[in-house]
Parts: C-alpha cells; sequence; structure tokens
C-alpha cells in the first residue's frame, strides 16, 4: 500500500486553495435530490476510514433494553443468579432492537457503538446502545451466506478499520455476566483479627468461579457467532449492595472476531517518534 | 411527524428564513469592542485552521433564556393540573388528538391494587420538545448574526449547551459558543456556516472534499409516568418494556428531526453528539430527552486523494 | 521469599479453558488487548490463544507497630508477595493448560470488597499467546513467560532484539514512624530535612528494588525494563506504606539491538 499524501501532512495554505471553492459551494442553495442524508456519530475522517475499507454510513441506530428479578421468589442462594440473569436479559434486548433497526435499514452492522448500562433504584436497571449503522459493499465480508444477521461492535472506526485491513471481520459484542454472592463471615475474620497471613480458600474459589464463568459464558456466544476469537475484552467488576448478601459483579465485554480466508495480513508498523510532551501517566494496578 | 418540522429549521442551516436577523438582532454583544480577535481554540486548532486557510476573527456566542411549555409543576396524579402547565390529562389527549405516540402500562399487580400510582404511561411532549428546538434555533441564529457582525464565513468549534436557570421553574438557558473565522480572499456568505467539529476536524472535512453546511439539531421529549414496575416496586413481576420503549421513541424522534432539518443541507451529517438525559422531573415521573447536534455536510468536490494511513507505533517518552 | 505451592485450577477454569477448543484443531482466542495491541502482538510472530488470570482473596494478618519506630513490617510485606504470587501461578497454570508461550499485556489489580480490612482479592489478568515460529519461548524455568508491557511495547522490544523473560516484582511495607510533638514543635516553620523520614523511604525502596533484582537474576534476566515504582497506602492508613517495585525482565535475541531509524512527528490532535 502506498502512503496517500496525508490530510494532516499538508503544509501551506497555498496547497489547499479548496476552501474558496468550499465557500462557494454554500452559496448555491442546497437540493437533495430525494435521497435522505445519511446520519452519523462519527467525524468525517471517521467515516473516510470506513468508506476505504467498503463502509457507507447508514443512519444512527438505537436500541434499549430493561431487566428486573423479582425478590420475592429469590433466596440467598439465587439473589446472585437472578441479577446476573436480569443484566444479561437488558443487554441481550437492547441488542436485539439496535440490530432489528440495523436490519430494517439493509445496512450489516454498527460501528463505534455505545452501550449503557444504567442501574435505576430498586431491582432494575436499563440497557441502551446506539450507533452508527453501516453497509459493507459487496465483498466487505458482512454480506452474503458466511454472515450470521448484523454485527454490533463497539469499536472505534479506526479499530475498525486497522481491524478489516489487517484480515479480520467483526462478527458482534459478546458478553458474559456473572454476579457472585457471599455469605455472613465470622465476626472475627470480618474485623481483621486474625494473626496470621491466609488464603481465604473457599472465597478465592467462589469469586475465581464466577470470574471464570462469565469468562466462559462469553466465549460460548462467541463460539456460537463462528468466530474464531474475541478482542478487546474489557473485565469489570463491582460490588451490588443487594438486600440479601455482599454480591460481587463480574462482567467481561469484547468483540468477537472472525479471521478471513488469507489470515493475519501485515500492516507493516513503522517506529515513530512522538516530539510531543509525555502524558501524564496513572498507574492503576497494585 | 408531530411537531416543527423542516420549515421550522431554516435558521439552523446555511439559509436562514426571512427575518431571522431581525428578531435576534437586539442582542448583539453590543458592549464589546473587538480589536484582538480572540478564540478558545487550541494552538494545534488554530494552526489546522490555517493550513486551511481561514483565520479566527473572534469568540462569538448566542444565547436565549426559554419560559419551556408544557411545563407540569404540582402533582400529576389523578389528572388534575396545577400551577402554570397543563397537566398530564392535557398532554395525553393533545398527544393523541395530533396522532403522536402514547402507549398505556397497566399494573403488573394483576389488577389487584387499585391505586393511581400504579398504572402507567409513555406520552410523546411535542409540546415541551418544541420548545427546547425554538431555544436551540435562537441561540444558533443568534451565533450566527455575532459571525455576520464579523464579517466571517463560519464558526467551528461550536459548543451547544442548556441549563435549567437557578430560582426560576421551568426556564432554560440556552447557550452556543464558538470560535468565528474567515476567508481573507472570499467575500462575504450570507448566512456563515456552523459547526460543532473542531479546527482538526474542520481541516479534514475540507481536505476530504466536504464542507460543512450547518449545525443540524434534532429533539425527542417522552414524557414517562412510570407504572409499579418501571417504578421499581419490589412486589411487580414481570418483564418492563415502559423506560426501553420511552428511550427509543425519543430517540427516533430525535433522529427524524435531525434527519429533516439536515435534509435541505447537505448530504448527511457527521459528529453527532447525542444525549440522552431525564428532565424535569416531577416526583416519579419525568420527560425522557434525547438530543442530537451534528453537522450537516455538503460534498463540493467527488476527487479526493485516498487515507488509507499507515500504521505506526510511537516510541513512548 | 516462599515456596508457592502447587496450586489446583478450580474446575470452572479447567472447563472453560477446554471448552472454546474446537474439533477441527482451532480454537477461539480471547483477549483484552486492544484491537492495536492484539495485531501488534500478531505482528511479533505470536498467536494469541486465550486470556488467563488467576486470583486470590487474602487475608492479611495483624502485625502491631509501634508508633515511633521506623521498620519493615514483614509479615504484610509477606502477605503482599505471596498472594500477588498466587495471583500469578494460578494466571501460568492456566496459560499451561493452553499450551502457551507465554502471557502478554499481564496486570495486577487488588480489589477491596466488604469484607474488612484486612482481606483483599489480588488479581492477574492476562493474554496466553504462542510463537507462530514454533520455537518454545518459555523461560528457564520451563514456565511461559510473563510480560506487564502493552503489545507496543512488546513489539517494539521484540524489534530492538529482546524478548520477555518474565515479570518480576519486588515489594516492602513500611510503617514510617510518626513524628513526637516536640520535634514538630521544634521545626515548625522551618524548612528542614526530616531525616529519619528520607532514610526511612529511602529504606523501603531499596528493599523493594533489590528484591525485583533478586527475581530478575532468579531468571537469568539480561536486565528489566519497564520498571515502576508504586507507593500504595491500601487499607492501612497514612503512615503504612507499600513499596512495590514491578518490571518485566528481558534477555537478549541477537548481539545489535539496532531498530530502524524511527520518524520523528508532532501530533496535532490536541
Amino acid at each position: 500500500m502506498t502512503r496517500a499524501k496525508g490530510l494532516g501532512t499538508a503544509t501551506g495554505a497555498s496547497s489547499i486553495p479548496e476552501i474558496g471553492v468550499a465557500l462557494e459551494a454554500l452559496r448555491a442553495p442546497f437540493h437533495p435530490g430525494g435521497q435522505t442524508a445519511f446520519l452519523s456519530d462519527l467525524t468525517v475522517g471517521e467515516l473516510i476510514l470506513l468508506e476505504e475499507i467498503g463502509y457507507r454510513p447508514i443512519e444512527i441506530v438505537s436500541g434499549a433494553g430493561s431487566a428486573s428479578w423479582c425478590p420475592q421468589f429469590t433466596t440467598a442462594g439465587t439473589e446472585a443468579k437472578m441479577w446476573g440473569r436480569a443484566i444479561a436479559s437488558a443487554i441481550a434486548e437492547a441488542r436485539a432492537g439496535i440490530a432489528s433497526e440495523v436490519s430494517q435499514r439493509g445496512a450489516d452492522g454498527v460501528v463505534a457503538m455505545r452501550l449503557e448500562l444504567e442501574r435505576e433504584p430498586a431491582n432494575q436497571l436499563t440497557c441502551t446502545m446506539l450507533g452508527t449503522a453501516v453497509r459493507g459493499e459487496q465483498g466487505s465480508g458482512h454480506t452474503g451466506p458466511a454472515a450470521r444477521g448484523p454485527f454490533t461492535t463497539t469499536l472505534s472506526a479506526r479499530e475498525f478499520h486497522v481491524l478489516t485491513r489487517a484480515g479480520y471481520r467483526a462478527a458482534g459484542i459478546v458478553l458474559g455476566v456473572s454476579v457472585v454472592g457471599f455469605s455472613a463471615r465470622s465476626a472475627s475474620q470480618s474485623l481483621g483479627l486474625v494473626r496470621d497471613n491466609i488464603e481465604l480458600e473457599g472465597q478465592t474459589t467462589a469469586l475465581y468461579s464466577a470470574r471464570e464463568e462469565a469468562m466462559g459464558m462469553m466465549e460460548r456466544e462467541a463460539v456460537s457467532l463462528g468466530a474464531d476469537g474475541v478482542v478487546a475484552v474489557e473485565l469489570s467488576e463491582r460490588p451490588v449492595n443487594t438486600m440479601l448478601t455482599h454480591a460481587v459483579e463480574l462482567m467481561a465485554i469484547g468483540t468477537a472476531v472472525r479471521r478471513g480466508p488469507r489470515g493475519h495480513e501485515s500492516l507493516d508498523p513503522q517506529l515513530q517518534l512522538a516530539l510531543d510532551d509525555p502524558a501524564a501517566e496513572v498507574f492503576t494496578s497494585g | 411527524m408531530a411537531g416543527p418540522g423542516p420549515g421550522s429549521a431554516q435558521g439552523l442551516g446555511a439559509d436562514p428564513g426571512p427575518g431571522v436577523g431581525s428578531d435576534t438582532g437586539a442582542f448583539h454583544a453590543t458592549t464589546r469592542v473587538r480589536r484582538t480577535p480572540t478564540s478558545d481554540l487550541s494552538v494545534a486548532e488554530a494552526a489546522a485552521l490555517r493550513r486551511v486557510g481561514l483565520s479566527p476573527v473572534g469568540f462569538v456566542m448566542g444565547s436565549a433564556v426559554m419560559q419551556l411549555a408544557s411545563t407540569i409543576t404540582g402533582n400529576v396524579y389523578g389528572g388534575t393540573a396545577m400551577g402554570g402547565g397543563i397537566g398530564w390529562g392535557g398532554l395525553l389527549s393533545s398527544a393523541r388528538a395530533s396522532g403522536s405516540y402514547v402507549e398505556s402500562y397497566p399494573c403488573a399487580h394483576f389488577g389487584f391494587v387499585l391505586n393511581a400510582e400504579h398504572y402507567g404511561f409513555n406520552a410523546e411532549n411535542t409540546v415541551l420538545a418544541a420548545s427546547l428546538f425554538e431555544g436551540y434555533r435562537l441561540a444558533l441564529s443568534r451565533i450566527q448574526d455575532e459571525a455576520v457582525g464579523l464579517g466571517a464565513h463560519g464558526v467551528v468549534g461550536v459548543k451547544l449547551s442548556f441549563e435549567h436557570m437557578v430560582g426560576a421553574a421551568g426556564t432554560a438557558t440556552f447557550l452556543a459558543t464558538g470560535t468565528a473565522v474567515l476567508h481573507r480572499e472570499s467575500s462575504p456568505l450570507a448566512s456563515p456556516f456552523l459547526t460543532n467539529a473542531s479546527g482538526q476536524n474542520f481541516e479534514r472535512l475540507i481536505g476530504l472534499g466536504y464542507v460543512a453546511a450547518g449545525l443540524a439539531v434534532g429533539v425527542g421529549v417522552v414524557y414517562v409516568q412510570p407504572n409499579c414496575l418501571a417504578r421499581g416496586d419490589l412486589t411487580a413481576v414481570g418483564p418492563n418494556p415502559q423506560i426501553p420503549a420511552a428511550v427509543g421513541v425519543a430517540r427516533g424522534r430525535a433522529r427524524q428531526w435531525l434527519a429533516s432539518t439536515a435534509h435541505s443541507m447537505g448530504e448527511g451529517v457527521v459528529h453527532t453528539e447525542w444525549s440522552d438525559r431525564r428532565f424535569v422531573r416531577y416526583g416519579e415521573s419525568w420527560n425522557q430527552l434525547a438530543l442530537a447536534v451534528g453537522t450537516a455536510v455538503r460534498r463540493y468536490k467527488t476527487e479526493v486523494e485516498p487515507l488509507m494511513p499507515r500504521a505506526v507505533v510511537p516510541l513512548r517518552p | 521469599m516462599t515456596d508457592i505451592p502447587q496450586q489446583q485450577l478450580p474446575a470452572d477454569a479447567l472447563r472453560r479453558l477446554r471448552e472454546t477448543e474446537e474439533p477441527g484443531g482451532g480454537r477461539l482466542f480471547t483477549s483484552d488487548l486492544t484491537v492495536n495491541e492484539f495485531l501488534l502482538v500478531e505482528e511479533a510472530g505470536f498467536t494469541p490463544l486465550g486470556l488467563v488470570m488467576g486470583s486470590s482473596i487474602y487475608q492479611i494478618g495483624l502485625q502491631t507497630r509501634r508508633w515511633s519506630q521506623s521498620t519493615e513490617l514483614e509479615k504484610l510485606t509477606q502477605a503482599m508477595y505471596t498472594a500477588r504470587e498466587l495471583a500469578m501461578t494460578r494466571m501460568e497454570e492456566e496459560a499451561d493448560v493452553l499450551c502457551a508461550d507465554g502471557i502478554v499485556g499481564v496486570r495486577l489489580d487488588v480489589n477491596y470488597y466488604e469484607w474488612g480490612r484486612s482481606t483483599a482479592e489480588f488479581i492477574a489478568v492476562g493474554t496466553a499467546v504462542k510463537s507462530k515460529d514454533g520455537a518454545s519461548w518459555r523461560n528457564g524455568e520451563g514456565k511461559p513467560f510473563t510480560s506487564d508491557l502493552s503489545g507496543q511495547d512488546f513489539w517494539t522490544l521484540l524489534q530492538a532484539g529482546f524478548a520477555p523473560l518474565g515479570l518480576v516484582l519486588g515489594t516492602c511495607v513500611y510503617h514510617v514512624a510518626h513524628r513526637t510533638l516536640l520535634s514538630t514543635m521544634a521545626s515548625t516553620g522551618r524548612a528542614t530535612e526530616l531525616p529519619n523520614f528520607t532514610q526511612a523511604l529511602y529504606d523501603a525502596r531499596e528493599r523493594a528494588m533489590a528484591r525485583m533484582e533478586e527475581e530478575a537474576e532468579r531468571l537469568q534476566a539480561h536486565g528489566i525494563v519497564g520498571v515502576q515504582l508504586v507507593e500504595k497506602s491500601h487499607m492501612w492508613g497514612s503512615h503504612t506504606i507499600e513499596f512495590l517495585a514491578i518490571g518485566t525482565g528481558v534477555r537478549s535475541l541477537r548481539d545489535d539491538h539496532v531498530i530502524p531509524p524511527p520518524v520523528p512527528v508532532i501530533t496535532m490532535d490536541r
């Protein structure tokens, strides 16, 4: 691939005389000519990146879902499971909603999708998704019999661009959720009066297994999409204060990808020395 | 589509309707004497604009304080209207009359609990949507007027916001700010373009054969009175479709509106900023709001050089 | 410091790692690397195999501290070290199940939930990778290599002719003495060095770094890159501080470590 004259590297006002032409174009009234305007929340640069790998924006699409669980049918043992199921079903509902909007518009998928999960008071939660629906040209890999329904991805347009150029196809977001509840522990342990260092084996196994369960659920979903892998997995955990137990909610979300027929295609990266000031770094791990 | 359509959106684009200048001119920042061009651009942004051939000529703004219509105050249960606005009974009947979206959600307790709080409904609030849209229209036409006053060709990096005014219920302030830019070799435009794109994004836009034609705005509002389930009643049973439906309809309306304001301006809308919020709450009820602001773009040349950027790995400092 | 007993992985872990194997021989990979990192790992000649992790919920024992004495709290040091080692060992065992050559993008986290101040979850997560060239990239101890470098750094490191050997870390939990009222009063309003404090912090950092270097020596590393020195009080209050030194031990792949000259650029995005 030859290096095109980059837009950011254009030098001097004289090299772009187009601004005059561009402003001239604004003097004449615009005649839409029947076709509907495309809508996108992406920048023009991002749209061009998509165009170069064969995708055009169609419209902004959205989906929403919500779920709740019923505490009256719940005991301490099943509460965690119900909550986990509620999260998964809210997300599944939103995903089905956005996928049907994509299909209605004859698009192939959504890129740079925003996924928000809002916890309402009590036993409710709402999941919303929003992104730009795109349609691929023939041969972009998302049309034809190989594709199983529209794809959705939270990857940005840039990431989608490089992924596609490297020979991969996004298959969809996949996720796994599990919630693990812990029973009350002995008072001495919670107060920290134990003199020795010990591993709490019961808790370790419970949390470990729950995390593996969330990851396993995500992976099974990816397999069912016919994917070869899942990238950009985000593992998150947050404590949930439910009525009965201390619980921890574990979630894994990623984008399932398929390898193209030619496998990985090298992008031939080049080393670059940025002359910028270093960004302030925040170390988060312990 | 119910509510104001493309006709009322003219002032937002490159082609403002007649009278826009005259009904907003009184609000010009007459006390500011402009000697030095000011702007909120970063150095890199200003450099990007210079490369395109545009010079910043001043920081401009437009603002409007609105009394919002359809402000329901006080208790809305039982259909009584209190305060200065209309009650939900009025909202329901006006929504039904105009054929816009209304959906009721019965009690999820198998109908055993005969309490008004267990019944809910969603109704499109076209009146509130229209007044929000009008607030934006005014703010945008005023920022455009300020740009005209400076002889500018456009305003880049437009930021739009609206806030409740402190201490004045039912009113909101709409504010648009940005940097007016000028191309010295071109004669002035009757209505300068507006865009929420940054300097760098504007440079890319021009380089890729598009020009910003104006800002497109879309608003959708659905009034939500939640039923027992959507309220989080722990004894209620069943799925809860009410909130997703409200979000979906509000977003759908905002999208329709965005598309129709953009239709007369250009081929498409890019850089759309979306926000969903719960607005003007009354006890357990709220207005589910979807706002979309994007730049309508027009293609001015079709042949552009391909981008196909090269992969680089920066050596970190 | 301590010998870590061979840990049994939970059944769920083994099940997850094995179920993604497809009959045709291929298997589903998962990775928490970003797209760019993932592609660079591929460019570097490795295939991601799967997300691996290890976790340990650890109860940190009680240790009394003298109010006016600066000293290392060995028991806490031991706990912080052992718990991380447990998590990392389990992560390596998961990688073993996948027959991996190494683990990239490892991150270590400590989570506190509402279990009281002395209990924490130590977790290690990374992406297990296998070399495409078929050669073994395992370290001298026969374990998969580990590294907390990003995908970008990993690629650059290999470009420069180095390979990661293992994540090395050293820790030291130190109690810094409180000052007596008299000495505080004596120095009020004056700019003066507090030699005891300086010495205490110096000492603690040196110990953490020395322990990290010992680990690297055991791996026969050529050097340590990407060292980060982290100071954290966790849940212990302001005078008890953990000094954690962490980095990636590397070995040399070839004699010359010349990289193609980088292109100097200034980004204009901000």
